[in-house]
């Protein structure tokens, strides 16, 4: 089955177009055709940006499921985010993920372990009271004396680099959204057999 | 000369490039380091080749600089032509081994036919010095990093068409301006660019004028260098410049490629360029597994995205991720 990405923003598009996120598509006999990136949240909510133009060329690439993939923010209702959402796309090819990317990264203890050079495991990586870039951010500036990870785009190449990998976040026993992302993967893989 | 079809394999991160049909005014957009400027560099080197065969080799710093990194197999290049006839004409480079040496070898029919590449190739990356292969000191034409500009520009504000034609376009990008003159010193014989602006009686000249203004100048005349067909490529020519002039400038080249039969080929990095372009008007390249691959976007259905935004999220690829 081949299935197209709608993103926030370059981080997103780094993620899922690594080996890694390919690997586990392959797994569940998906073939990606695009990642588009839909240039912040808000273009998503209010389909603006020419997301829908974006959706249309996934479609025509073949996709027969599109995946969007947004970011919660505090007084968004998921409810309310999915119903708007729909109000533009049939329900039957849109799967709408609720996911930081960066709280992905706080869920990668392994990598992250990596990447600031210590043990590190965080246990609500979805129930950040800041952002979970700041957090990432903050320990950042603990290991590297004062220096951050620049960007969130730079952060991405720099976990990618080190081995972020989708199996480590699985492992973590609280990040829902990663979980919720398998198991629709993996009904994608029983509904294609 | 209308290119049918263009083909460039094994030079440096280029295994196989190939352009069916391209556009007389194109631009090349990816990423850095994806071999944009590579693609420009091996015709500069064909056009060497075919007119001062036993020189290309040592201009371009020998066969191991020029080989690709990722095939065994050597340097070829096809250009082809077609007529309103429909009747294809081809010229072709093939490397062979020689107990002297690397050689190259030339075949085909009706070079002359190919003059526009072969005559007037042109390459252009203003103020990149290091990326010059021939400096021309003279006015016939403008060196690679345009360091010969007062020269050139000299010759051309003495015609009175082309002083009108540059004059109008450049109070038109610069509308501060007033006037442009290239002063002699009578004792060294150097040429000095002078410019007016609209309220200042005394001109200014060398360090005090902008790189953009340099840059204006130089792209103006390197398209107006020649009244008869050029071939030119140009590295980066948004440098320096604001974004209202970088689509005049766009306009200036498409139309000058009508009116002449220009061929003008760009690399970019401008997302304002990319905006002024057609579809037809964009070849992405990117590299996959270290390989420069390039392909055209004519058949993408954009469904009314402009093209700098589909470029920038990843619809036709060229970016760095």
């Amino acid at each position: 089955m081949k299935c197209g990405f709608i993103v926030e923003g370059d981080s997103e598009i780094i993620v899922f177009k690594s080996k890694n996120l390919n690997d586990i598509f392959y797994e569940n006999e998906l073939e990606c055709v695009g990642i588009y990136s839909a240039d912040g949240r808000d273009n998503i909510i209010k389909c603006n940006g020419g997301v829908e133009s974006k959706v249309k060329i996934l479609l025509e690439k073949g996709a027969e499921v599109i995946f969007i993939i947004m970011d919660l923010e505090k007084d968004d209702c998921i409810v309310k985010l999915k119903t708007s959402c729909h109000e533009y796309f049939s329900k039957q090819y849109i799967i709408i993920l609720v996911q930081a990317l960066e709280a992905w990264f706080l869920a990668d203890s392994i990598t992250l372990s990596s990447v600031l050079k210590k043990n590190f495991y965080y246990e609500e990586p979805e129930e950040t009271t800041e952002l979970p870039y700041e957090v990432i951010k903050e320990e950042f500036m603990n290991s590297y004396k004062g220096r951050g990870p620049g960007s969130k785009v730079s952060l991405s190449r720099k976990m990618i680099r080190e081995g972020f990998s989708f199996e480590n976040i699985l492992k973590h026993p609280n990040c829902k959204s990663a979980k919720y992302f398998s198991s629709k993967l993996k009904s994608l893989k029983n509904y294609n057999e | 000369m209308i290119i049918y079809r263009l083909e460039i394999n094994n030079y440096k991160s280029i295994i196989n490039v190939e352009l069916k049909y391209p556009n007389r005014f194109l631009a090349f957009v990816g990423a850095n380091s994806v071999g944009k400027s590579n693609i420009f560099e091996a015709l500069e080197f064909a056009k060497i080749i075919l007119t001062s065969k036993d020189n290309a080799l040592s201009l371009f710093g020998g066969i191991k600089e020029i080989s690709s990194r990722n095939s065994q197999k050597a340097f070829r290049f096809v250009l082809e032509s077609i007529s309103d006839s429909s009747l294809i004409d081809s010229i072709e480079i093939e490397y062979y081994d020689t107990p002297k040496g690397a050689s190259f070898g030339t075949k085909g029919q009706n070079f002359e036919k190919f003059s526009v590449f072969i005559k007037n190739f042109s390459r252009i990356f203003i103020g990149h010095p290091e990326y010059v292969k021939l400096p021309f000191k003279d006015a016939k034409a403008l060196s690679l990093d345009c360091s010969n500009l007062e020269k050139v520009l000299g010759r051309l504000l003495k015609d009175n068409a082309l002083r009108e034609e540059i004059l109008d376009w450049l109070l038109t990008l610069i509308p501060e301006f007033r006037d442009i003159e290239i002063r002699q010193n009578e004792l060294t014989g150097e040429e000095t660019l002078l410019v007016y602006e609209k309220n200042d009686g005394e001109p200014f000249s060398g360090k005090l004028i902008s790189d953009g203004t340099k840059n204006i100048l130089s792209l103006l005349s390197v398209v107006l260098q020649q009244d008869e067909p050029q071939f030119i490529c140009i590295e980066e020519p948004e440098n320096g410049l604001n974004p209202k002039v970088i689509k005049e400038i766009v306009n200036f080249f498409r139309e000058k490629c009508k009116e002449k039969g220009h061929y003008i080929w760009l690399t970019t990095h401008s997302q304002t360029l990319v905006s002024s372009l057609n579809q037809d008007e964009i070849i992405i390249v990117d590299k996959v597994n270290g390989e420069t691959q390039a392909k055209n976007i004519d058949e993408i259905n954009l469904h009314g995205l402009k093209l700098d935004e589909a470029w920038l999220s990843n619809i036709l690829g060229g970016i760095p991720w």
